[in-house]
């Protein structure tokens, strides 16, 4: 918890509405207890660039801050680029609160080097009966939408649909349907 | 097997209701038609035309309908799998292969027209492609060709032939009744003449109401019983329920593409208000969604019975 002390005043707006990424924290109980969902254990940040390509400065104090968590609470981490381009932080942990911590801590260094325009989303997959639900978080938007990849490009959009409604209160839900853009084969799977 | 099948392929009160919609079509042509006899309006020239325009619509519907949406036939070859699943269905329904179109449109659409089995096209939009998986796709397509057996151009272009001659006898009525004024040619007849003139105006208008109230009860009778022929056809339907769900309403929004892909290429991209909004109208004449849905889902059950 001692890193939260880096929150600076400079970006007030934009590190509150960041922050937003915790209701899927406060989220976890009741999904449970209404759908029996359950975190997989792995969540990822995805970027509009590879991190290789940040400033190297920048580059450097997000891999100390990912190894630090690492070392203290255990998160693993891992960090790619993907065939379009785009860059990603995965990390693992069984602890769920964990997870998001770092992930916003991530994404907060990111706030507060001027670079919030670089932010894509970041995607917490849960397991509901024999599927997976990624909720995707929109650093855009401060909003969370379902997403079901069902193959490598077709998506369950009922089974979405519904389950939007079913956590109404629960999560921040992008109402505008036309944003629900999916991310099809997130390097999800574990480190 | 061939009784039991057909017993569950009619809907008996579907099948009354749509008499019954044709059946009071009918007394308000004749209406129409003894009221224009009492006022002494002479329908032939009228007829004559309305024949001349619903018939070239009717013959050229499939091509007409085609040019309208952009919409361009293909070969086996530039879409196998369409054309194998509608070679399956056909086959199965025992009618004809009707021709295969795709427009370039995003919009998640699909319609069937022609005059006749033997001059059908069934179109479907690259937005139901890429928003309906194979199993969907095949129930839409189960419903369009249906709608192609049961000859549903035809029956709609019947049905409406006399509502859209009392359409243009309103008009032209119009145009004498302002033309007539105008001149104020007032002859020792002409007030008898402007009155029943008016009343011919007037009632040809009512007649083209309730006519197309009863013509878009009908069309929705016939999308209820496509839905139905349609996942009789296909043994499914539940997968025609799903496809609906995904082209109206809500689901149609949830985009098909990946963030990533919008993000690097269609950054310039403001084009998506377009899309979805316009399905509303173009669904006037069918029924509401839900319901269609709901009454698959009794089908579906129904047909886990036997």
């Amino acid at each position: 918890m001692g890193l939260f002390g880096k929150k600076t005043d400079r970006d007030q707006p934009q590190t509150e509405s960041l922050s937003t990424i915790f209701a899927i924290v406060n989220a976890t109980r009741d999904l449970f207890k209404r759908l029996q969902m359950q975190p997989t254990g792995v969540s990822a940040c995805c970027f509009r660039q590879p991190l290789t390509s940040l400033p190297s400065e920048i580059g450097a104090e997000l891999l100390s801050l990912l190894a630090v968590s690492q070392e203290s609470s255990g998160t693993k981490y891992h960090v790619l680029e993907d065939d379009f381009g785009f860059g990603w932080v995965i990390v693992q942990d069984s602890d769920f609160k964990a997870l998001v911590e770092v992930l916003y801590l991530t994404a907060l260094t990111f706030v507060e080097n001027n670079l919030s325009d670089r932010l894509l989303v970041a995607i917490f997959p849960f397991t509901y009966n024999d599927t997976e639900v990624q909720w995707i978080y929109s650093f855009t938007r401060n909003r969370f939408y379902p997403f079901i990849p069902v193959n490598d490009k077709d998506r369950d959009s009922i089974l979405e649909f519904e389950l939007s409604s079913t956590v109404e209160g629960l999560l921040p839900i992008e109402e505008e349907l036309e944003h629900w853009y999916g991310i099809w084969g997130a390097p999800l799977s574990g480190i | 097997m061939a009784r039991r099948r057909r017993s569950i392929g009619r809907d008996r009160g579907l099948q009354f209701r749509m008499y019954f919609v044709m059946f009071n079509l009918i007394i308000v042509y004749l209406f129409f038609f003894a009221a224009m006899t009492l006022i002494g309006i002479d329908l032939t020239f009228i007829v004559i035309l309305a024949l001349i325009l619903l018939g070239t619509q009717y013959f050229f519907s499939d091509k007409l309908v085609l040019r309208s949406v952009g919409a361009r036939i293909v070969s086996p070859d530039e879409a196998p799998e369409l054309h194998s699943t509608i070679d399956r269905l056909v086959a199965k329904a025992g009618m004809p292969k009707p021709k295969i179109a795709i427009s370039k449109s995003d919009i998640p659409n699909a319609f069937a027209t022609g005059r006749n089995p033997q001059n059908s096209v069934v179109c479907v939009t690259e937005g139901i492609m890429r928003r309906l998986n194979d199993d969907e796709l095949e129930g839409v397509l189960g419903h369009e060709l249906t709608h192609i057996k049961n000859r549903d151009v035809t029956v709609i272009t019947f049905a409406s032939f006399f509502a859209t001659l009392a359409s243009m006898l309103s008009g032209m009525l119009m145009w004498m009744m302002l033309l007539g004024g105008l001149t104020g040619s007032r002859s020792r007849n002409g007030g008898g003449l402007a009155m029943g003139f008016m009343a011919a105006y007037v009632i040809s208008l009512i007649v083209y109401f309730v006519a197309n109230l009863l013509i878009l009860a009908l069309s929705r009778y016939r999308e209820y019983s496509a839905d139905r022929g349609g996942a009789i056809l296909t043994g499914q339907p539940s997968h025609l329920a799903s496809g609906l769900m995904k082209i109206t309403g809500s689901i149609s929004r949830i985009p098909t593409q990946d963030l990533r892909k919008m993000e690097t290429a269609n950054a310039f991209c403001i084009v998506s208000a377009l899309r979805g909004e316009s399905l509303a109208g173009l669904f006037a004449s069918h029924p509401p969604v839900d319901k269609r849905v709901s009454r698959l889902r009794d089908l579906s059950r129904e047909l886990d019975r036997r």
